[in-house]
C-alpha cells in the first residue's frame, strides 16, 4: 500500500510536502519499437556492489552496476529509514528488476540489456541538485547505446 | 525520480519509470510514469514473485511505445501479492527481563543480540547468505558508541575513520538488518509491517537508537540536528522513541 489514504498521517504529510513544480519545458523522446531497444535501469535506492563505497548521508554521486552482475552481489546503503528493506534483502528484483529485464531480453520483448546500469541515492533532492549528475549519466548511457531507461524509485 | 526523467529526456534519452506517490508525479507533468499501489521500498511489488514483477516491468516499459506524450501517468491495476499466506509469524524471542541483565540499555541490547543470534544464523543458513555489514564495526562497538551518544558524549571514541553521522547511520543499518534477519529466521512469514512494528516498538535497540537520536536532534551543530530528526527513527515511531523531538518534514 502506498495510497496516501492508507498511510499514517505523519508519513503521508512528509510525502506530499515535497515541492513538485512542473519544469518550464516538456522534453519527450520517442524511439524504435520496444523489441529493438537497449534498456538500462536507473535506481534511486542507494544500491551498489558489495565492496563499493557506501553512499553517505548527503550524496549526489552515482554508482555503476554492471549488466552482468549477479543481483545477490548488490547491497543498499540508502540513508532513509522510511521504507521497507526486508523485501530487497529477500529479492533484489523487488527494487531493481535486472533479472526480470534479462528475461524480457531472452523472450525478445526488448532488444538488449545495457552493459551498465546506474544507482543514486534519492533523498528528495531539488531538481537543480541532481541536474549535473543526470546529464553526465545521459552521456554514459548514450555511449552504451541505450535508448530506453527505466527509472526505479524506492 | 521525476527530475531524473526530465533531464535524461532533455539529453535525448527516452525514459519510463515507476511512481510510488501518484500526487507528486502528477503535479510534475512528466513524460512516462506508471503509478503502482505498493509499499515504499517495493516498487516492483513483492519479493520472490517473478511473474508479478515482470508484469510491472512490462507495463512500465510498454509506455515507451506510446505516442501521446509529453505527459503520461498510468495506474497499475493490481495490489502486490500479500504477505499473509502461510503460518502466522511470532515475535522472535521473548525480551522479558532482558533490560534487567545489567540494569541498563546497553545490557538489554547485548542480551537481545545473544538471544537473537541463533535465529539470525538460521536465516543465513536458510538463504545461504546474510547482508554484508557496511559500517566496518562490530555489533558491540556500535552499541557502545550509540550508548555514549545517548548519555551525552558529543563525539564518542569509536574505532573508525568515518565521520559521526556515517558510522551512526551505517552502524544502525547493520544492526537493524541483522535484527530483521533474525526475525525472518523464525518459522512463519511476517509481513513487512509486522517486522517494522516489532523492531521499533519492542526492542531495546530501537530505544537505544531513539535515545541517541534525541541527543543528536539537540546538538549545537545544524547538520547533526537535522540528522537526528530525520535519519534515526521513522516518523511514525518518533513520538514513542524520541519524545519532544519534531520530525523533519
Amino acid at each position: 500500500m502506498v495510497r496516501l489514504s492508507d498511510m499514517p498521517e505523519v508519513e503521508a504529510a512528509r510525502l506530499v510536502a515535497k515541492e513538485c513544480v512542473p519544469f518550464a519545458t516538456r522534453p519527450w523522446v520517442e524511439g524504435p519499437p520496444l523489441r529493438e531497444r537497449r534498456v538500462a535501469l536507473v535506481t534511486s535506492a542507494g544500491l551498489h556492489r558489495v565492496g563499493d563505497r557506501a553512499f553517505s548521508t548527503v550524496d549526489l554521486s552515482y554508482r555503476v552496476i554492471p549488466g552482468s552482475i549477479s543481483t545477490s552481489d548488490l547491497t543498499m546503503t540508502h540513508s532513509s529509514v522510511h521504507f521497507d528493506r526486508t523485501g530487497f534483502r529477500e529479492d533484489v528484483n523487488v527494487v531493481f528488476p535486472l533479472d526480470r529485464l534479462r528475461e524480457l531480453e531472452s523472450e525478445g520483448e526488448i532488444g538488449s540489456v545495457a552493459d551498465y546500469h546506474y544507482s543514486l541515492m534519492g533523498a528528495g533532492w531539488p531538481p537543480e541538485a541532481i541536474e549535473d549528475t543526470m546529464r553526465e549519466l545521459a552521456a554514459r548511457l548514450r555511449e552504451d547505446g541505450v535508448d530506453a531507461v527505466c527509472l526505479c524509485p524506492v | 525520480m521525476g527530475a531524473a526523467s526530465h533531464f535524461l529526456e532533455d539529453e535525448g534519452v527516452a525514459t519510463t519509470g515507476i511512481s510510488l506517490v501518484r500526487d507528486n508525479t502528477e503535479r510534475m507533468e512528466l513524460p512516462r510514469f506508471l503509478w503502482v499501489p505498493f509499499e515504499l521500498g517495493r516498487p516492483f511489488g513483492a519479493p520472490h514473485e517473478p511473474d508479478f514483477q515482470r508484469r510491472v516491468l512490462r507495463a512500465a516499459l510498454g509506455l515507451l511505445e506510446r505516442r501521446d506524450g509529453p505527459v503520461i501517468l498510468e495506474d497499475f491495476p493490481d495490489d502486490a501479492p500479500g504477505d499473509d499466506d502461510g503460518p502466522a509469524w511470532s515475535c522472535p524471542v521473548s525480551f522479558a527481563g532482558a533490560a534487567a541483565d545489567d540494569g541498563g540499555l546497553v545490557g538489554a541490547v547485548l542480551a537481545e543480540l545473544r538471544r537473537l543470534a541463533p535465529w539470525q544464523e538460521m536465516y543465513a543458513a536458510q538463504r545461504g547468505r546474510s547482508a554484508p555489514p557496511a559500517s566496518g564495526l562490530s555489533h558491540e562497538q556500535i552499541v557502545r558508541g550509540l550508548s555514549a551518544l545517548a548519555i551525552g558524549v558529543r563525539d564518542p571514541a569509536v574505532a573508525t575513520n568515518l565521520p559521526l553521522p556515517e558510522w551512526v547511520r551505517l552502524g544502525c543499518d547493520d544492526l537493524r538488518t541483522w535484527y530483521m534477519e533474525a526475525a525472518q529466521g523464525r518459522p512463519g512469514r511476517a509481513t513487512s509491517l509486522e517486522l517494522r512494528d516489532w523492531f521499533w516498538r519492542e526492542t531495546a535497540l530501537a530505544r537505544l537508537i531513539g535515545a541517541a537520536g534525541v541527543r543528536l536532534a539537540g546538538s549545537e551543530h545544524r547538520a547533526l540536528r537535522m540528522f537526528g530528526r530525520r535519519a534515526m527513527v521513522p516518523r511514525v515511531y518518533m513520538d514513542d522513541l524520541m519524545p519532544g523531538v519534531e520530525p523533519y518534514i
